[in-house]
Order: structure tokens, then sequence, then C-alpha cells
């Protein structure tokens, strides 16, 4: 049952693709050779042990920090997902598990992020931009000097969890590339509602002003 | 039409019988276009839990069901819904209401902002009873004329103050305008779902489109709890989806009821000054652009140019036969964004159908209010729009996932956070429409056209189970 | 007649706000692998490029996430004490996806589409109970206990969608071609070519 993989239907979707499919299968291919890449893009998962009987102030220092365009995460423009989330066990109490599930000995914050080019920069940037987030935040977890920036970094290497497989769905747009294109489509849809309103001179003029030549 | 005579047992796929005598009239089938006067009346039950009791025990009695009429059509016909305050004001067991899906118990008002209602849609600009929990029982006549509609009227008020201490919340008449038009000119009231064993007929257009070529029909599990859906229908434990406890989940159904008010003349006013700047056509392809059919109800997909020569029979076999992959992926015919492209993709989602099929409702809604004066372009200050009615098995993946996904956002059609243009939108939210084509209509930003002025969820029980709520079996 | 039996749980209960941000939503799941699941996903399905990329272009054609990944957790380091010596019986599948809304109403299509490939991820852990009918199975994504919540969910660009985004890089492309030759067009010549942009990019917005 498992091996067989059936074909979806005429997957004809109206939505553009082929070329960025073209580059996926590639970017599979490459990313056999380090599972945390796929194509330009990195994912990091760092999984740390947090000191007992600071679960409920770890919590509390997370939930303090801003979590929309003022996320600390903000500040290295390069990043595109990053997310903490507290793992308390493995045994939950659902019926999805062996009899014997492993229980953990102590609770385990889930540090993850995806962002553009290789991880050691993404580190030093991180560890230089986030200093008072990454001393509030990992002064909670076991085994690390959180002021120090040579031993955190030594620390979420030390824990990081490789990918079995990272998956990106434009793996080659960076973070800045994304935000340009998203709004120059904002802004040639605004143009070509007015198109009418224009002179040939004015239009091509606010074509340039937008979207500059190559 | 109603089918009155025909009196095979109906039965599902799998030969489990229709109890059509126990599940209300109008839901599966339109009571018909004879049937054009109706009144929805909006009741809050303020006289305590047992005169509530009574009053639903006597309109049990009224109620119609979805048995063949046998001896000629009723001059009028009375339903019965609930909504969850409704329940509660009954004194239904809570572990009872505990059973009806999350998203009925919660109601429409708490769940506004998923549903678009912000801004000119939020609660605060609705009917208070339908946001201060006093819409309890909803009661829809039909009638077959205004005078048998005042007296079915008369009697259900003579009911109410007889069961003592009730109170009438909300009235609000509706008619289709001549031409089966709703306000904005178009006809309404062409595409149902096929539903097996019940609307086989309807098949072509109306099921499920099949990669073959083919179409099927959906289950009635989609429509009538208590029957396998589309997901348990091959279930080898022959499972059924999930219902409030017996008797109230069998042969009931859930109701979506919400008063929409048209601005007629500022809809007329920016198609037509849309259609100056339309340089593939003229305001009356453009208006049809829009909805995706001409204003007679023509679809695009079938007359992409101009529409027939004869007035367009909805009803005539194959009508609404069309499909949006085969030739018209781009939408040149029926734009991407057209109103009955969003609201049943049909095909146009790719996978088979997959992404569409769970998606389906059966809508009885009517236009209230005035007509506008046909070439009126001004606003009267009268207010007028349609009265959305829809039915479902679930609310939150069907009404719920037409409404968010597909009406107030694009993304899934490739739209980005374009609105239905229909819709309208608020200003300076810069959401629109493209119509696609050799040369693409990139329309401005739309203004405001519709706007929720007040609703709510409802269930509509089966016969037997609103016998029960009368007696007070669940309380 | 028997009474009606719950195929599954209720839905449109709402993705809990931590796991929200803007249209993007985070998931994180941990699921415990069965022994045999350990080789059949890092030989077949992490690594098998026959059955991956299947997987990846029905998730590419999708288009709801933006990135996924799934690591096997069979060990957690040790950092010295005061962390208990950690020894893992079982292996643990970590999911984690970024993706845009559309999520509860769509669970069903997910499985209907994405069936075979959730099989191949999730058939080797404990208690995954087929992507069909969906009602189990949504039973067992939205098992609260299974679906962590996020304490800090930061998304760069949280309003846009990876449909979006695909269609303004696709655009993009198309106005470089224009970019390129703006200065050798006459305003008129440069109209013509401006509605052929309009043309060829009308499906990207
Ligand atoms: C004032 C608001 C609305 C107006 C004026 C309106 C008008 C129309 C018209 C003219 C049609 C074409 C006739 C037909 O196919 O029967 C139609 C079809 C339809 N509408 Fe609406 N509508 C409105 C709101 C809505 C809303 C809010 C929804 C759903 C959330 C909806 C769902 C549908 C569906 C499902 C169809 C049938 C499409 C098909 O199966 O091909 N409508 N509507």
């Amino acid at each position: 049952m498992l091996l067989k993989l059936p074909i979806p239907g005429p997957a004809d979707l109206p939505i553009p693709g082929p070329r960025a499919l073209g580059r996926q299968l590639i970017d599979t291919a490459t990313s056999i050779l380090d599972t945390n890449r796929a194509g330009q893009a990195y994912g990091f998962l760092a999984i740390t042990p947090i000191r007992p009987g600071q679960e409920a102030a770890l919590r509390a220092t997370l939930a303090k920090i801003d979590r929309r365009q003022t996320s600390p995460f903000a500040r290295i423009a390069r990043t595109h997902f990053a997310r903490w989330v507290v793992l308390e066990d493995f045994d939950t109490g659902a019926d999805f598990h062996p009899q014997d599930e492993d229980r953990l000995g102590c609770q385990y914050l889930i540090f993850s992020a995806c962002f553009d080019g290789d991880l050691d920069s993404w580190l030093d940037e991180l560890i230089d931009e986030l200093a008072p987030e990454i001393e509030a935040v990992w002064s909670h977890c076991i085994g690390v000097e959180p002021t120090a920036p040579a031993d955190v970094k030594r620390y979420l290497l030390h824990n990081q969890q490789d990918s079995g497989l990272f998956y990106s769905a434009y793996p080659h747009a960076t973070v800045p590339e994304v935000r340009r294109v998203l709004k120059a489509q904002r802004d040639l849809r605004a143009l070509a509602v007015r198109r009418h309103e224009l002179t040939p001179q004015e239009l091509r003029d606010e074509f340039l002003e937008h979207f500059g030549r190559r | 039409m109603t089918k009155t005579d025909d009196a095979r047992p109906a039965v599902t796929a799998d030969g489990t019988p229709i109890e059509l005598a126990d599940i209300q009239g109008d839901i599966l089938r339109a009571y018909g276009n004879a049937y054009d006067c109706t009144t929805y009346v909006w009741i809050g039950l303020t006289g305590g839990p047992q005169a509530g009791r009574d009053l639903v025990a006597r309109l049990a009695e009224e109620v119609t069901s979805a048995a063949p009429w046998g001896g000629g059509k009723p001059t009028h016909h009375v339903n019965v819904a609930v909504t969850a305050d409704g329940l509660r004001a009954l004194g239904v067991r809570p572990h009872v209401i505990d059973s009806f899906s999350h998203e009925f118990r919660q109601g429409m008002k708490d769940r506004a902002e998923r549903l678009g209602d912000v801004g000119r849609n939020d609660p605060e600009h609705w009917t208070t009873c339908f946001t201060d929990g006093s819409a309890h029982l909803l009661v829809t006549v039909n009638a077959l004329t205004p005078k048998r509609l005042d007296e079915a009227l008369a009697r259900l008020r003579s009911v109410i103050t007889e069961t003592h201490g009730h109170t009438i919340v909300d009235e609000q008449a509706a008619k289709m305008l001549p031409g089966s038009r709703e306000h904005f000119g178009y006809a309404d009231g062409f595409a149902q779902p096929a539903i097996e064993g019940v609307s086989e007929e309807k098949t072509r257009g109306g099921g499920v489109p099949q990669s073959s070529g083919r179409w099927r029909p959906l289950a009635l599990g989609e429509f009538i709890l208590g029957y396998p859906d589309e997901d348990t229908r091959d279930d080898r434990e022959r499972r059924l989806p999930s219902a409030p406890d017996a008797p109230l989940g069998r042969n009931g159904t859930y109701m979506v009821w919400r008063r929409l008010e048209q601005d007629v003349a500022r809809f007329r006013r920016t198609v037509s000054a849309a259609a100056e700047r339309y340089e593939c056509g003229d305001e009356a392809k453009l208006r049809a652009k829009i909805v995706g059919r001409w204003d007679d109800g023509a679809p695009l997909s079938h007359y992409p140019d101009a529409p027939p020569e004869d007035t367009f029979d909805g009803r005539i076999p194959g009508a609404n036969d069309f499909r949006f992959l085969d030739d018209d992926v781009l939408g040149a015919k029926c734009p991407i964004g057209a109103h009955v492209r969003r609201t049943n993709p049909r095909d146009a989602l790719g996978w088979d159908g997959a992404l569409s099929f769970r998606h389906r409702i059966i809508r009885r809604g009517m236009p209230y209010g005035p007509e506008l004066p046909k070439r009126a372009t001004q606003d009267d200050g009268q207010e007028r729009g349609l009265v959305f009615a829809c039915f479902n098995a679930s609310i939150s993946r069907q009404f719920e996932a037409i409404q968010v996904q597909w009406v107030t956002d694009g993304n899934v059609f490739g739209l980005g956070h374009d609105s239905d243009f229909l819709m309208g939108g608020e200003p300076g939210s810069g959401r629109s429409m493209v119509i696609q084509g050799e040369c693409p209509f990139y329309l401005a930003p739309q203004d405001p056209f519709v706007s929720t002025r007040g609703g709510a969820y409802l269930f509509v029980p089966g016969l037997d189970a609103l016998r029960a709520l009368g007696v007070g079996h669940v309380s | 007649m028997s009474p009606p039996v719950n195929a599954g749980p209720q839905t449109g209960t709402g993705t809990p706000p931590g796991n929200v941000n803007g249209q993007a939503i985070a998931i994180t799941v941990f699921s415990t692998v069965k022994r045999w699941g350990v080789p059949w996903l890092k030989a077949l399905v992490f690594n098998e490029p026959k059955l991956l990329p299947q997987t990846l272009l029905w998730l590419q054609k999708l288009s709801f996430i933006h990135f996924a990944r799934w690591t096997l957790v069979t060990e957690l380091p040790h950092n010295g004490a005061p962390q208990p010596r950690q020894k893992l019986r079982h292996p643990h599948l970590y999911f984690e996806s970024n993706f845009n809304g559309g999520w509860e109403e769509y669970i069903d299509a997910f499985s209907y589409v994405l069936g075979p490939g959730m099989t191949a991820f999730w058939g080797s852990s404990y208690g995954f109970p087929g992507p069909v009918p969906t009602a189990p199975f949504k039973a067992y994504i939205q098992t609260s206990d299974l679906t962590l919540v996020a304490s800090h969910f930061y998304a760069a660009y949280p309003e846009s969608t990876v449909t979006m985004i695909e269609q303004s890089l696709e655009l993009d492309g198309y106005l470089d071609e224009l970019r390129a030759k703006v200065d050798k067009l006459s305003p008129d010549e440069f109209v013509e070519a401006f509605d052929a942009l309009l043309a060829k990019g009308q499906r990207c917005f």
C-alpha cells in the first residue's frame, strides 16, 4: 500500500509553476547533499533543555516578545520564518503512543528558523542582533552562557537536529526579493487600472519611476 | 419545479430509504416559483422554556415535509429552524447542545471576523436581535399569493399569542423580482447541487465533475444529517458523519440565514463608469463578466460573446452543464473571479474537483425591499437586498469555506486577496477584479455594494426531532 | 434505524492564536514512529528520488506551504547537569510547516490530494489513521496534544500567500523583459509593450 503512490488526476492547475517545478526537482537532488538546504534557503532546528522550575518564566519571557513586524527576527532581514515552541513531553496522554512511550526528563525549547544563505553567518547575525532576547530566552535553558556569543553558537550547533527533508516553495527567492516582487505586483496592478487615464508619455514615466530600467 | 406526483420511494445510492416525510420541505427541492411570497418571522422565546416548547409543538403540526404532496398544491408552507440560543431557551440539556457543531453553537455573530463581517459588515450594524441573543426560532412562510401569505401569518401570530409570552423580534418579507431577478438585475436561482436519489436529473452541471467527462451526484449526507456523506459513503465500518445526538441528528440539517443589503445605485454607477473604459465589450458584457452569467442567466461558459437570442431557460436539461478547465483555464470566457466561478469552481481548481466537491450548498435566497426604478443611479434611501439562505450538513466546511476562502479571498484561485467583486469591498482595501482575456481589463478597486445587516446559524430539525423538542424529550 | 455514530470531531474550532501571524500559520507536530519507520523514512521517503519528487510536486502544485521540514529525532544531545540524561527508546518524527490559511476549510482536500504523500510520511507513526475517511484523520491532527502551540512565531511577509509570491516572481520575469528594453521604445511603442505585459501577466495578480 505504501509503496504505490498514485499520480493525481489532471492537475493542470491554472496557477503558474512549471518553471518552479523544474527547479524544485533539481533542488531536491542538491538537498540530498545537505538536507538542511533547499535551494539557497536553510532550515535550522535546535532543541534545548529547559531548566526544571523555569518553564513558566520562559513562557512569560516568550509571551512578552512582540510577534508582528517588530519581532526581533525582523532585525535579520534574511529570515523568512522563525518560531519558539515549548515541548512539554512526548507522552501527551492521547491514544497515539506506544505502551512504553518515551518520557522527557525535562521540558525542551524548540527553536527553528528558515532563512537565506548559510547557517554560520546567520548564527553570527542572530547572536549580534538578538543579544537581549537570546539572553532572556536561553538563560532559562541548561548548558549555555547566554551572554557569551561563542558559547551560544556552540550551544545551538551542539543541539541542532538535522532535517530529514526540508522543503521550500520558492527556494531561490530571498526575503528582500520576495518583498520586492510583491511590491512590484501591487504597483503594476495599480498602474494597469490607471492605464487609460495616462498619456503614453506619462505611462512610460510612471513605469520608469516604479520599476526602473535594466 | 417541485416534483409533486412522483410516487417512487426515494433511496440513496446504497439503498437506504430517504425519509422524506421526516425531512422539512424546501430543503431538498424548492417549493417552486409559484410560491413567490415569502416571509421570515424571527421569534424570541421570552415566555420561558415551557411556553417555548408549547410553541414548537404547535408549529410542528403545521410544518410541511419533503414528502410528495399528492393532493395538489398546498396554499402555503410553514418551516421551522432554531438557533443555538433557541435550543438553550427551550431548555435543551447542555450535553445535547454540545453534540451540535462548534460553529453552530458559537453563532454567526461570534464568527464575524472570519466571515468578513468587519467594517461596514460589522455586527454593530446588524438588527439587534441577531447580536443580543434574542433570535431563537425562524419560521419561514411561503405562500402562493399575498392573500394566502397574510392568512398564514395571521394564523402564525395567533399560535404565538396562544402559547404565551413570545416576541416577534424580526419579520422580513421577501419576493423574487419580476423575471426571477435579484436587485442588481441578474436572474437568480439556477444552479443547485445534484443529490443522489433526490435530484439526479441535474447531475450534469450540478454534480461532481469527473476527469472522464462524466459527472456524479453528491451524497445526501452532504445536505441532510443521518445519511452517508461524501466522506463516509465508502466507509467499510459504515460510520455516519458527525451529527447531534438522537433524535435531533436524524433528517435535520444546518441553515445559514443572512440579510445582505445591496446598494443598487452604487453598483450601477460603478459598473457603467467602468464600462466606459472597457475596450472589449459593453456594459451588459461587463455585468456578465462580474457574475459569470448574462442578466437573463445564460452562462458565459456557453455564451461567451453575447447572450442567446431567446431568453435563457435555466430549467432545460444541460442549461447549467458547464466546466472551466476544458477550454477556459485562463478565464477568457468566464473570468476566474466571476461570482459563479468562485462560489462553485466545479473543475476549475484541478485535482479532479477534490478541492471543491465538499464545499457545496443548497441556496434558497430571496430578494427583499422595493425594486430601485430601472434607470435610477441615485439611492432612494430605502433598504433592499438579498435574504441569503442556504442549507448544508456542515456550516464550517460548506458555507464558511465558500464565504471565507472563495468569496472574501481569492488566493485559492490565484487572485491574491481580491474578494468577489459582486459583494464589493471596503474602500481603500485595494481589492478588485481582473477580467481575463485577449485584452485583460483591470477594474478599479471596488466600492461596497453589499453589506451584512444581520444573520444567524440555525438548525432545521426533522419532523420527529421537532416534536421531540416540543414535548421536551431532550430537555 | 441505528442512531448516528460520530465519525469524527467537530470542525470549525479554529487554529490556536499562537500559531497564527497574519495569513501565515505555524504547525509543529511530534509523532512517535514505529521502529520499521526509521529505515522507511530514511531510505525511501527522505532520500528515494523516485517517490520524493512526486510528493513534493503535489506540495508545489497545491501551493500553500512556504517552508516545511521533517526531522527524525533519535537523540537529544546532553548539555550537562541538571539536564537528565535522555535516552529515547523510540524515534520521533518532528514536522513543522509555515503555510497560509485555509487550513481548516481545506483539511479534507489535503487528505484527498496529499493522501498518499501523508501516508508515506506518517504511515509509520503511532495512531495515524490513514488520510481517508477524513474525519478520523482530522481527529488525529487536530488533537491539540499532538499539535504544539508556538510561543513565538515570526513571518517576514505575513500577509502574502505562497501563490502570491510565486505569481509575483513570475510577473517580475515579464517586468524584467520590459525593463530591459524600455529605453529603446517610443512612448507609443511603450504602450504597446505595456499592454503586452499586462496580457502576459494577467494570471499573476
Ligand atoms: C447580495 C449578494 C449576492 C447576490 C446578488 C448573488 C447573486 C447570484 C447570482 C445572480 C447567481 C447566478 C444564478 C445562479 O447560478 O443560480 C448566483 C449564484 C450563486 N451564488 Fe450568489 N449572490 C450573492 C451572494 C452570495 C453569497 C454570499 C454566496 C455564498 C457564500 C453565494 C453563493 C452562490 C452560489 C453557490 C451560486 C451558484 C453557483 C453555481 O453553482 O454555479 N452567493 N448568485
